[in-house]
């Protein structure tokens, strides 16, 4: 919650200063975002490279378990189309690629943002927190009115780390490797995902 | 498109090469501290935009709409493969 917290904060600086500092706005358009991104990416890469956890807990994983991403990305893809002909402004792919996030808000917005603008980038932050935040709070009524997995399916990519003690406690201990495998699996979706919506 | 998927599967082979080399902490710290330069940027931009700022409250409706149908259709799905999966067997559901 505190790095939640703290990208929240980067952010609201970024609006004060834009507010306030019309000359600041040529830096940020300048197309350095866009290179900061790439590095970005690439770093993202290295970390999915290098991590022995990601390689071996897809190894060792049964069938089963690796059907729960997959009904994660299907429900929350199907509804973001379901809804999409009643969000104005959106096109179907910017709407897909929003719900595409799965809670993962700070890389799905930043993607967004240098294909369809600052607006949608926006929506795409809060749309992502949002996510994260019904999850935190609403895990309990979730836990007992959809089952233990829809916890996980709920909190996306973030059922890796913000949620994780959240759905030990009321999914049970029993599915802190599944959750932690859904977060993985989700977290490596987002921006492969995010990018081809977008684009 | 294109470029950001090359750019990643580049990480990965170089992050995956260079494994014994780097610490996963180091990197997530890399990682942390450009998102946080992008999201300040990206602040930037929307402070600086009378547009975006105007309509504040309707951009947050959208993104509420999307988010909570998104969270619904993603339970309803794992409350399907829940059922599928253990078949009304439920073993040591939600104590406490």
């Amino acid at each position: 919650m505190k790095g939640s917290l703290i990208i929240v904060a980067f952010f609201i600086v970024g609006i004060i200063l834009g507010l306030n500092f019309e000359s600041l706005k040529e830096i940020a358009d300048s197309g350095l975002s866009s290179y900061v991104l790439y590095a970005l990416m690439f770093f993202v890469g290295i970390s999915i490279g290098c991590d022995k956890k990601t390689l071996n807990s897809l190894r060792n994983q049964d069938l089963r378990v690796i059907l729960l991403p997959i009904a994660t990305i299907i429900g929350s893809l199907g509804a973001a189309l379901l809804v999409s002909p009643f969000i104005t402004g959106l096109s179907i792919g910017e709407t897909l690629a929003v719900a595409s996030g799965f809670g993962y808000y700070s890389l799905s917005s930043i993607i967004i943002t240098e294909y369809s603008g600052a607006e949608i980038g926006t929506i795409a932050l809060m749309a992502n927190i949002i996510r994260e935040i019904m999850a935190l709070l609403l895990a309990p009524f979730m836990v007992r009115f959809f089952s233990p997995l829809a916890l996980i399916s709920a909190s996306g990519a973030t059922s890796l780390d913000t949620l994780l003690p959240i759905i030990t406690r009321f999914s049970g201990k029993e599915y802190v490797v599944i959750s932690i495998f859904h977060g993985l699996v989700m977290e490596l979706t987002v921006p492969i995902l995010v990018t081809l919506f977008v684009s | 498109m294109f470029k950001i998927l090359i750019i990643i599967s580049l990480g990965v082979g170089v992050g995956f090469i260079l494994r014994q080399r780097f610490s996963l902490n180091k990197v997530s710290k890399v990682i942390m501290v450009l998102i946080y330069m992008l999201l300040l940027i990206l602040g930037v931009v929307v402070g600086a935009n009378e547009t975006i700022i105007s309509n504040l409250g309707t951009i947050g409706v959208k993104a509420a709409a999307i988010s909570i149908s998104a969270v619904l259709g993603s339970m309803i799905m794992a409350k399907i493969l829940y059922h599928i999966l253990y078949k009304g067997k439920e073993g040591g559901k939600n104590e406490r």
